[in-house]
């Protein structure tokens, strides 16, 4: 960690330790509202202050070392709604009363409902919302976001949580977003086949009491993570036993749940099970996936009437399901595919006040996942000849071999007839954390002061084995054994500190308030063994808050802002770090077939050791936010608007290296003397001369002449793109009920501009396979600016564009109406995309040539440099440089010697062409903008008495189908099947308290 | 609550309603009338009886005759339709004629003009193609890769080919989404080529056929696939030829569609590609391919590299080799085609102009059927070296199943051949007529 900036945090701790105010005890008890009966484990807690507590077996609490003045108290427990309010000192017996949770209040909320607290944009979803919305995965929340778009519910879909993005962008938008479950953290950092979010779908929905959503800047005690955090949190507390029944065209859930109080000082334990199982096909439900969720939760609150409570949890989950591509059973074939979807969770909690004039309260957290997502797959196969199976892992000429006759060949030949071939893709990932953190409220005279510093070591490995076979005569072409287990752990140490001072100025009397949050985190992500060694990130992040007042007398009764700026840093992901060796095999020999379609194949192999690029960088984005909450004569309006940048996303590209390998052709056979049935073929290692031997040994041996050939071996690594850039605003603004119609609207939405291209030099070699006009193999590579490719799963190719300008707008508008004498809520909600609009980009980087050139003649791949407001042309995209086979090293500027051999070199400017990628219609550059669209959706939740509660949604419910515009093409497009709304869709839950 | 409750019933009940109201179906006939327009310069004019076929977008069939005036009548159902002719002389020139997407509404007499162009009848024709599998014996499915075409030399000459060549039209399938289509016309149907997309195949230098001689050519395989597959085909034989082109690492490196040849088959009877698309073999439809054969006067890798002879599908814009990538084949050059619809599916278009071909043949695959050609009864009865050796009382045919079909000649013409007969093929121009569902391949017999 950089010593200047520890000294800094020494000195402001030192100094913050000195303050000093007069305190007080505060004491009262909770109960119900309905029958003054006590409420125990109810949380109290007193502000930002951090002091808190927990009711004992007769609702009684009592707080000490309280400071004078006005503080806000907030008092929950799990079926009750929340209280805050203010008290101040003086009060020595208070008696709170909690209302029942259910559709009887008069106040209830199915929407996200904005946090007002915070210093950034950050919503909540609580249970009730996410019942009557029917969530079944974490990652459909998004929906509910402003200007969130409905998505039809099935767990066959493993969607990752994505926060202010959208699909096909730049700077792996998912995998910058952390999802935690009660402080746990679901990193997908060891997954060697993706860079993306992890998944959600093992975990339960029923058991989730609250989900709260950091669209904006995140305190810094949060790292690994660019794009925002959603954090879950499950049940905790005494419950009845709650059965949960869902069903949906495509999904049956079934739940069970209770929360026990183990009385005495016990504590409480907390029960869920829930199976939930989604399928593709109706008429056919065997090909599914299914989540069996078992989560246990014990927590305590120890010396609860002391002034230094601890609090005590610790909780496992675990998930037995998975996908399972089982056939009909009316079917044959035996061919599946089933991918385990275990896993295992543990997590515990430490919260302890110590109020202290050092310290105030102590935190530690530890947590450790364990997963299996083993991919097991059965595959008929059959063959009436023979094929190579290369499995060779050094460097030489090899040729195929019975696996009878040499199961360790590097190239076997595979079976004819029929078989099955079993693969299992073993990937184990491995997570942990500990985290330490303290903290120090002081309070000078009129202010406050609170210090954080903490610490986190998070680990992440992956334990599986890879790829294997369970027999290996059947292990395919190109299979290598590649350990997962054998990469190393990525340790990382963060050590983060954070002060937030709140400020109230001492001549307003409406509650003005000014607070600043100023923090630092450093992360030193350590890799033994690896190329990477030790990476220092730097993240400091800064918000402040002013409140102007809170004056219920005014007609603005609230009004606040907020701004910030941060920066956070993504560590990379497995499949980013540890590229994978490539074999470079070329097939140099074939001899002709037997009557029984065995042939002999022989293989170059040529080894590429993964490239670890030692100039990789870890991914980060510069987050700005500024905001304000309004509330006039009860219009409540929350507005946010930020700009984001993401720097150094992870991208795979190419790199060829040229060399030259002896092909024996098989037309050489010709002239042998030895019958064909009684060839034996053997290859020299070094050489690769072919030499034929007769069986019979009538026949002398014969050597085949060989010719070189020049080719390319390629392999793939990752670097960093360029900056994306994604700005925007989302807004809320609810009206208060109409009283005669028990209805509320809420009108949401959001703007959202993403602007990315990716200008990277890299290298591609299209048309491998095609000829130079003089015959010979096209041997060219491009060096081109970028590439339209997004994904880091696949190296980026060449293409007629590298990035993309999006802008959308989109609005909803809900309804709500509750009737607590029916105990009913319906909402009923219009989602409109009013504006969509897209456009391709090139960006020609700072390479000094212009790389793309626009026709209006369609074929033509010279013209007028493009530029954006260009109609209808053709658009040509150059290569920046490209190389020969002859002098890779020498970067030829491409369109220089392209028009150049225009008028001079027809042979090279038809060769050169083949670099060139041109649109395919004369659109494809033209600003696209989809006219307005939209789709409505409608929930009802209603309780029947106090036991049962029943919800049902249907999703475009007016079948919209119609026709949109499209201004890229002047074509209408079907809405129906186009993604931009759902399908009609519908679902049904049953909630029983018994 | 219960007001809520009536009225979601009611909801759901019109709801209902409607639905039933959608099912139920006006079933009446309208009168659709189809004129043949002869060119200007034709020795033909318009006549009584030539067949005129209609098929609606199911694949469901109608026939009828024209009358004196050349206008055929159809009572048909309301929908969209297509139409074919094709129409000949006893000099053996063809014409062709076909319109697409006749949309019949209810009410009201519907007519069509359906102008016929003259096509070229060549010696050279493609006798069967074998082209859908069939059955694996462990009953998992079935095996596509043992295809093969047979080419014969339809006369009594010796007839050498320049650069003889096999393509495929694009869509692979005739139910794919078709983007040559503008309307309800071809793009490149008036201009004088055929798309091949792609790549070719070619046989550098001449190829000879004799009087009578048919060519099997491999189209993947050059084994004997009979001995994993008992339903399939031995294609390891020393007279065959064989796709397979050494110097294409692409395919050759694909050794599941491209396995080495047989030993004894001889390296003269091995084809040449020249490959412009995507991919690592060339694509050959399994239900419904699009298939041409042709010849090339000048070397056709020259012709391949010339900037105009390239097409991109769709007559879109493109680099060479990219995606949807195509040749132009010049029709003069195109010695027969077969154009296969698909009884799986619906949504079959045709991807010949009718000068190259005037109709279809249907084809269920991954039963061992193939496509082979009807014999031109008259023509072979008529030839004297024939006599007593034509074998009649053909029952291979598929007539029994939905879309099957036969040879209506009842000439066996495979027995016949056997026997030392001289078989002449029917040669219009048009694979409904020309060709029909075999059950078996030929070379099984």
């Amino acid at each position: 960690m950089n010593n200047r900036l520890l000294t800094v945090f020494i000195l402001l701790f030192s100094f913050l330790t000195k303050g000093f105010a007069q305190t007080y005890t505060l004491e009262g008890t909770v109960k119900k509202l309905s029958d003054s009966l006590p409420v125990p484990y109810a949380a109290v807690v007193l502000g930002d202050n951090r002091l808190w507590t927990v009711t004992d077996e007769v609702g009684h609490f009592c707080i000490k070392n309280v400071p004078e003045g006005k503080i806000k108290i907030t008092v929950q427990c799990l079926g009750f709604v929340k209280r805050e309010f203010f008290v101040t000192n003086g009060i020595s017996a208070l008696k709170i009363f909690l209302q029942e949770d259910n559709l009887k209040i008069s106040q209830v909320t199915v929407t996200a409902q904005k946090n007002t607290s915070g210093f950034s944009a950050a919503y909540t979803l609580d249970r009730k919302a996410l019942d009557h919305q029917q969530i079944l995965n974490i990652s459909d929340v998004n929906s509910l976001l402003p200007g969130g778009k409905t998505v039809n519910s099935t767990l066959m879909d493993d969607n990752r949580t994505a926060l202010r993005s959208g699909s096909a962008e730049i700077g792996n938008s998912s995998f910058a977003t952390a999802v935690e479950v009660d402080g746990a953290r679901l990193s997908n950092n060891a997954e060697l086949d993706e860079t993306a979010g992890a998944s959600t779908r093992n975990v339960s929905s029923t058991n989730i009491e609250s989900i709260e959503i950091i669209t904006g800047i995140p305190s810094v005690e949060y790292g690994d993570l660019s794009n925002g955090i959603v954090k879950v949190h499950t049940k905790k507390g005494k419950t009845p036993f709650v059965i949960d029944f869902s069903t949906n065209p495509y999904t049956k859930q079934a739940a069970l749940s209770k929360g026990f109080d183990l009385k005495g000082d016990a504590g409480e334990l907390n029960l869920s099970f829930e199976h939930t199982k989604s399928f593709t096909d109706i008429s056919s439900p065997y090909t599914s996936y299914q989540r069996n969720v078992f989560d246990v939760k014990y927590s305590n609150t120890f010396k609860k009437t002391t002034e230094n409570p601890l609090m005590f949890s610790f909780a496992a989950s675990g998930n037995s399901g998975g996908y399972n591509s089982e056939a009909d059973p009316d079917a044959f074939s035996e061919n599946y595919t089933y991918q385990r979807d275990y896993v295992a969770r543990f997590n515990s909690k430490i919260a302890w006040l110590l109020n202290k004039k050092w310290i105030t309260n102590f935190n530690a957290f530890a947590s450790l996942s364990i997963a299996d997502k083993t991919t097991e797959t059965n595959t008929n196969k059959n063959s009436a000849s023979t094929s190579p199976y290369v499995h060779s892992t050094e460097e030489g000429y090899f040729i195929a071999a019975d696996y009878d006759e040499n199961p360790l060949s590097p190239v076997i030949l595979s079976p004819t007839g029929y078989w099955y071939v079993k693969e299992f893709v073993e990937s184990k990932p491995l997570d942990f954390s500990l985290k330490i953190k303290g903290d120090l409220v002081k309070h000078f005279s009129s202010f406050t002061n609170k210090f954080m510093l903490g610490s986190e070591y998070t680990s992440s490995g992956n334990l599986g084995r890879g790829k294997y076979y369970d027999d290996m005569r059947y292990a395919p072409d190109g299979w290598r054994e590649y350990r997962y287990d054998c990469l190393p752990f990525m340790n990382n140490l963060a050590v983060y500190a954070e002060d937030k001072i709140s400020v109230p100025l001492a001549q307003n009397t409406l509650g003005s308030d000014l607070q600043i949050t100023l923090g630092l985190r450093d992360d030193l992500t350590l890799i033994s063994g690896s190329d990477y060694g030790k990476v220092s990130s730097f993240s400091p992040r800064f918000s402040a808050k002013y409140i102007f007042w809170h004056d219920k007398k005014k007609t603005v009764k609230e009004l606040s802002v907020y701004l910030g700026y941060g920066k956070s840093v993504k560590l990379p992901s497995f499949q980013v770090l540890y590229s994978r060796p490539s074999y470079y095999d070329q097939q140099v020999f074939s001899s002709t077939s037997s009557t029984d379609g065995k042939a002999f194949y022989a293989y170059y192999t040529y080894p590429v050791s993964a490239i670890r690029n030692k100039d990789l960088k870890w991914q980060y984005s510069n987050q700005t936010e500024i905001g304000a909450e309004i509330n006039i004569s009860d219009i409540k309006i929350s507005i946010s608007a930020y700009y984001n940048k993401t720097a150094r996303s992870y991208i795979s590209v190419y790199d060829y290296t040229p060399f030259t390998y002896n092909r024996t052709y098989s037309s050489t056979l010709e002239n042998s003397q030895i019958p064909s049935e009684n060839r034996m073929y053997s290859i020299d290692r070094n050489s690769g001369e072919v030499t034929v031997s007769d069986k019979s040994g009538v026949n002398p041996t014969e050597k085949l002449p060989f010719s070189p050939k020049n080719t390319y071996k390629s392999a793939t690594f990752f670097t960093n793109s360029n900056p994306v850039t994604r700005y925007g605003a989302d807004w809320i603004i609810d009206f208060p009920q109409i009283k005669v119609l028990k209805t509320s609207l809420r009108l949401d939405g959001n703007y959202y501009r993403y602007k990315g291209a990716n200008s990277t030099l890299l290298a591609y070699w299209p048309n491998m396979t095609s000829l130079k006009s003089d015959g010979t193999p096209f041997d060219y590579i491009g060096y081109y600016a970028g590439s339209s490719n997004t994904s880091t799963s696949l190296a980026a190719t060449n293409s007629y564009y590298n990035g993309m300008l999006k802008k959308q707008i989109n609005q909803n508008c809900t309804f709500m109406t509750h009737i607590p004498k029916v105990r009913m809520i319906i909402s009923l909600r219009f989602e409109a995309t009013l504006y969509r609009f897209s456009k391709l980009l090139i960006d020609s980087g700072d390479y000094g040539y212009n790389v793309a050139y626009a026709s209006g003649e369609k074929g033509s791949t010279t013209g007028l440099p493009y530029n954006k407001d260009m109609r209808d042309f053709y658009v040509t995209v150059y290569p920046v440089y490209y190389s020969t086979w002859e002098n890779p090293n020498e970067l030829i500027p491409f369109a220089e010697k392209y028009l150049w051999a225009k008028n001079n070199d027809p042979d090279l400017y038809a060769d050169l062409t083949k670099l060139t990628n041109t649109t395919n219609y004369g659109y494809n550059y033209n600003p696209e903008k989809i006219s307005a669209y939209y789709s409505a959706n409608f929930s009802i939740t209603k309780e029947i008495g106090e036991r049962a509660s029943l919800s049902f949604y249907a999703n475009n419910f007016f079948c919209h189908d119609g026709k949109v515009k499209s201004s890229k093409t002047g074509l209408d497009i079907s809405l129906y099947g186009s993604g931009y709304i759902p399908v009609f869709y519908y679902g049904m839950s049953l909630r029983i308290k018994l | 609550m219960k007001k809520v409750f009536y009225i979601f019933l009611l909801f759901l009940i019109v709801s209902c309603a409607e639905d039933l109201n959608e099912n139920t179906i006006e079933f009446s006939l309208e009168r659709l009338e189809i004129k043949l327009s002869y060119p200007e310069k034709s020795v033909l004019k318009a006549r009584k009886g030539v067949l005129v076929t209609l098929t609606d977008n199911s694949g469901g069939v109608f026939k009828s005759y024209t009358d004196e005036t050349g206008t055929a009548v159809f009572m048909v159902p309301c929908g969209v339709y297509s139409a074919f002719v094709s129409d000949k002389t006893k000099e053996v020139l063809v014409y062709n004629g076909k319109s697409s997407d006749i949309i019949i509404t209810s009410g009201g007499v519907f007519s069509q003009e359906i102008l016929l162009v003259e096509t070229n009848v060549n010696r050279i024709i493609i006798k069967e193609l074998y082209c859908g599998g069939c059955q694996m014996d462990d009953g998992s499915g079935y095996t596509r890769n043992d295809k093969y075409v047979v080419v014969y030399n339809n006369s009594s000459d010796v007839v050498e080919i320049n650069n003889f060549s096999l393509a495929v039209g694009t869509p692979y399938n005739a139910t794919g989404t078709n983007a040559n289509y503008v309307k309800n016309d071809l793009i490149y149907a008036k201009e004088g080529f055929m798309p091949a997309t792609m790549g070719i195949w070619y046989y550098p230098g001449k190829l000879t056929f004799e009087p009578y001689e048919q060519k099997v050519i491999s189209i993947y395989g050059a084994i004997d696939f009979t001995k994993t597959y008992s339903n399939s085909v031995n294609l390891a034989n020393k007279d065959y030829y064989v796709l397979y082109d050494e110097d294409c690492e692409r395919y050759v490196g694909n050794t599941v569609y491209y396995p080495a040849p047989y030993n004894e088959i001889p390296r003269e009877h091995y084809f040449k590609t020249i490959v412009y698309g995507l991919g690592s073999s060339w694509i050959f439809s399994v239900t419904s391919p699009c298939f041409f054969i042709f010849y090339l006067d000048e070397d056709p890798v020259e012709f391949a590299q010339k900037e105009e002879n390239h097409y991109f599908d769709g007559n879109k814009s493109g680099s060479w080799g990219s995606l949807g990538s195509c040749l132009k084949i010049p029709v003069k050059n195109i010695l027969d085609g077969i154009e296969v619809f698909s009884t799986r599916y619906d949504g079959n278009q045709k991807r010949f102009s009718p000068e190259v071909d005037g109709g279809y043949v249907w084809h269920t695959n991954q039963f061992g059927y193939t496509l082979y050609r009807n014999v031109n009864k008259q023509a072979t009865e008529k030839l004297p070296e024939n006599i007593g050796k034509i074998v009649y009382g053909y029952n291979l045919g598929t007539q029994d199943i939905e879309k099957g079909s036969t040879d209506i000649s009842g000439i066996d013409a495979e027995a016949s051949m056997k026997n030392g007969a001289h078989i002449i093929f029917s040669d219009i121009n048009n694979s409904g007529e020309d060709f029909h569902q075999r059950k078996k391949a030929a070379i099984k017999d």
